[in-house]
Parts: C-alpha cells; sequence; structure tokens
C-alpha cells in the first residue's frame, strides 16, 4: 500500500468514525481498507466494516425483488387468494375425532391380548371398571387439552385483529 | 385492488429493514433473502386486504418474523430427527461456498452481538443508518432526533464497535 493511500486512509477513517463520511468516501474507504497490504493497524477497521455489511442486503437485492413483484403481478391473472380461517367447529370436531382415536387405541391395548400363545385372561368385571375409568379419564385430559388449545389460538387471534384490523394469518403461516 | 406499482411504492421500501430483520433471526444471507422473498409473495396475495391495513410496515414485518420463526423450528426439528450436526454445516450449499458461508455468520453472530450491547439510542442509530441503509433525513422522522444528534451517536455507536474487533 501505497504512503499516500495511508494518508488518505488514516484521513477516511476520522471522518468515518466521527459520521461525516459520504456514500462515495465509504465507497473509497473499503476498497482501501480490502487492498492488499494492509497495515496491521487498519485490520480492525476493515473486519468492522465486513462485519457490518455481512448484514446489510447483497448487490441487487432490491432489483430482485422488484422483478419478483413483476413475476407475481404477470401471473396473476387468477382472483386474490383472501386468508381464510378454519372454521372453529371443524377444529373442534377434529380434537374430537383424535380424542376418539386415542381412546380406541387405549381401550385395545389395554384388553386385547397382544399373543396367541398367552393364555387369556378375562377381565373381571372390577378390572373391565378401572380400564374404562382410564380410558374415559384419558379422553376427558384430551378434550380439555384442546380446549386450552383453542383458548390460547383465540387469544393470539383476537390480539393480532387488534393491531391489524383484519383477519390475521396464522392458518397459512 | 392494488396493482404492482402501489404495490412496489409501499413495501420495497421496506425491503431492507426485513432483510436485516431476517439476518438477525436467521445469520444467513441466502436464507434471509430467500425468507423475505417468500413474505413478499405472501404479501402480494393478500393484496386484497390492505385496505383495512394501518400499518402494512408492522404487518410485513409480523409475517416476515413469524416466517423465520417457522423456518427455525423446522430447521432444527429437521436436525433432531436426522440426528445431523449445526445448521451451518447440514445446509444444502456447495463445499466452496460452505466457508463463505460460515465465515459470514460468524461475522453476523459478532456484529449483532456488539450492536446488542449498545446503549438503546446508539443501537437505534447505527441500525438505521448502517444496517438498513436509511439516510439522516428519514432517521431523524422516525426518531425525532437532530441531524446533530445522529450524527454524534452514530460516531460513538461505530467507535464503540470497533473497541470490539482490536484483538
Amino acid at each position: 500500500m501505497k504512503p499516500s493511500d495511508i494518508v488518505q486512509l488514516r484521513s477516511l477513517l476520522a471522518r468515518y468514525y466521527a459520521a461525516e463520511t459520504t456514500p462515495q468516501e465509504e465507497s473509497r474507504l473499503r476498497e482501501l481498507l480490502t487492498a492488499p497490504g494492509l497495515p496491521d493497524e487498519f485490520v480492525p477497521d476493515r473486519e468492522m466494516m465486513l462485519s457490518v455489511e455481512a448484514i446489510q442486503p447483497p448487490v441487487g437485492f432490491g432489483q430482485r425483488l422488484a422483478d419478483r413483484i413483476d413475476t407475481l403481478a404477470a401471473s396473476s391473472a387468477s382472483p386474490v387468494v383472501k386468508a381464510r380461517r378454519r372454521p372453529r367447529r371443524v377444529v373442534l370436531l377434529r380434537w374430537c375425532a383424535a380424542a376418539a382415536a386415542v381412546i380406541i387405541i387405549a381401550v385395545t391395548a389395554f384388553t386385547r391380548v397382544p399373543s396367541a400363545t398367552a393364555t387369556p385372561t378375562p377381565l373381571t368385571p372390577e378390572e373391565t371398571y378401572e380400564q374404562m375409568e382410564m380410558a374415559l379419564t384419558l379422553f376427558s385430559e384430551t378434550i380439555s387439552k384442546g380446549y386450552a388449545a383453542l383458548g390460547a389460538a383465540d387469544a393470539i387471534d383476537d390480539e393480532a385483529a387488534e393491531n391489524y384490523s383484519v383477519t390475521p394469518i396464522f392458518d397459512n403461516l | 385492488m392494488m396493482e404492482s406499482e402501489e404495490f412496489k411504492a409501499i413495501f420495497l421500501p421496506l425491503g431492507r429493514m426485513m432483510y436485516a430483520e431476517a439476518m438477525r433471526l436467521l445469520r444467513s444471507p441466502a436464507e434471509a433473502e430467500d425468507a423475505v422473498q417468500d413474505v413478499y409473495v405472501r404479501l402480494w396475495e393478500r393484496r386484497g386486504e390492505f385496505g383495512r391495513i394501518e400499518s402494512p410496515g408492522a404487518y410485513a414485518m409480523t409475517m416476515l418474523r413469524r416466517h423465520c420463526l417457522n423456518l427455525i423450528t423446522s430447521a432444527t426439528r429437521t436436525r433432531e430427527f436426522a440426528g445431523a450436526a449445526p445448521l451451518s454445516e447440514s445446509a444444502t450449499v456447495a463445499r466452496s461456498d460452505l466457508h463463505d458461508e460460515i465465515e459470514s455468520r460468524d461475522r453476523v453472530d459478532k456484529v449483532f452481538g456488539v450492536i446488542d450491547t449498545l446503549p438503546d439510542n446508539q443501537r437505534q442509530v447505527i441500525t438505521l443508518h448502517d444496517i438498513e441503509g436509511r439516510p439522516n433525513e428519514e432517521i431523524g422522522k422516525l426518531t425525532g432526533l437532530s441531524a446533530d444528534n445522529i450524527r454524534q451517536l452514530l460516531s460513538r455507536a461505530r467507535k464503540a464497535v470497533r473497541k470490539h474487533f482490536i484483538k
């Protein structure tokens, strides 16, 4: 690096840390900092500048976004898809179906004899009562969890509706 | 219904801010750009609703954050399921790009870590100016700070960040 470049580098750095540089000066500063043969004393400055640059959008980012919008506009002859909420009844029905499936599996697992070679042991009325009670408890817990999840979703939903005055977008995100 | 020029006028100026937020969450330039593009597609699909939205910027940022968090969650699940190494090693990038990707992530981690330690007003100004690339006039409108105050805070913030790069 030439002595004149080092003089210019010092001057530009002083202005940069005083927040007085123009975009053109910052461009020149970057050029000098990334040039070969940079003295060690400027390495922290180079690392800092490259690190800040690493967070900035890459070259052509804005243009790519604009192009993407143009492509979407060109291909959007079809009507706009509006965000559509899943009806609450459907959600509840799904939870009920899941709970019923859990019960069937649980009852089957508890009452069926697993192996053909095992000697079948008939359940006593007390045992049957216990198994049924266990299955119903499981059913009750599953339903409670479903309602709790619905309540939490409603709370978030309401908050989003207040913030944006539109139907929120949970279903598709 | 909103047309592409109107859509661009509202949402393109938000691109840098959205990218910075995506970088903060995802720490990868490629993933951040993909996330922003994905959110623009979703915004475009919902353009019919924008007449009822008070703040498109806040709406877009909320959508972006949710999308990034979904990406992080699904990436974590995938890694847990596959028992794979950390994200940077399992990413499907070419070997020659992998080094750049890891180096970039390290830099991003470091600079965000440093900026997060700054006082609030310095952090706000350096983020708006050096990361989001906003001119001083716009920063003044957003923050209510005078041009001199902005310059002073930016100067202090840059000097403070530099200290963390001295080995």
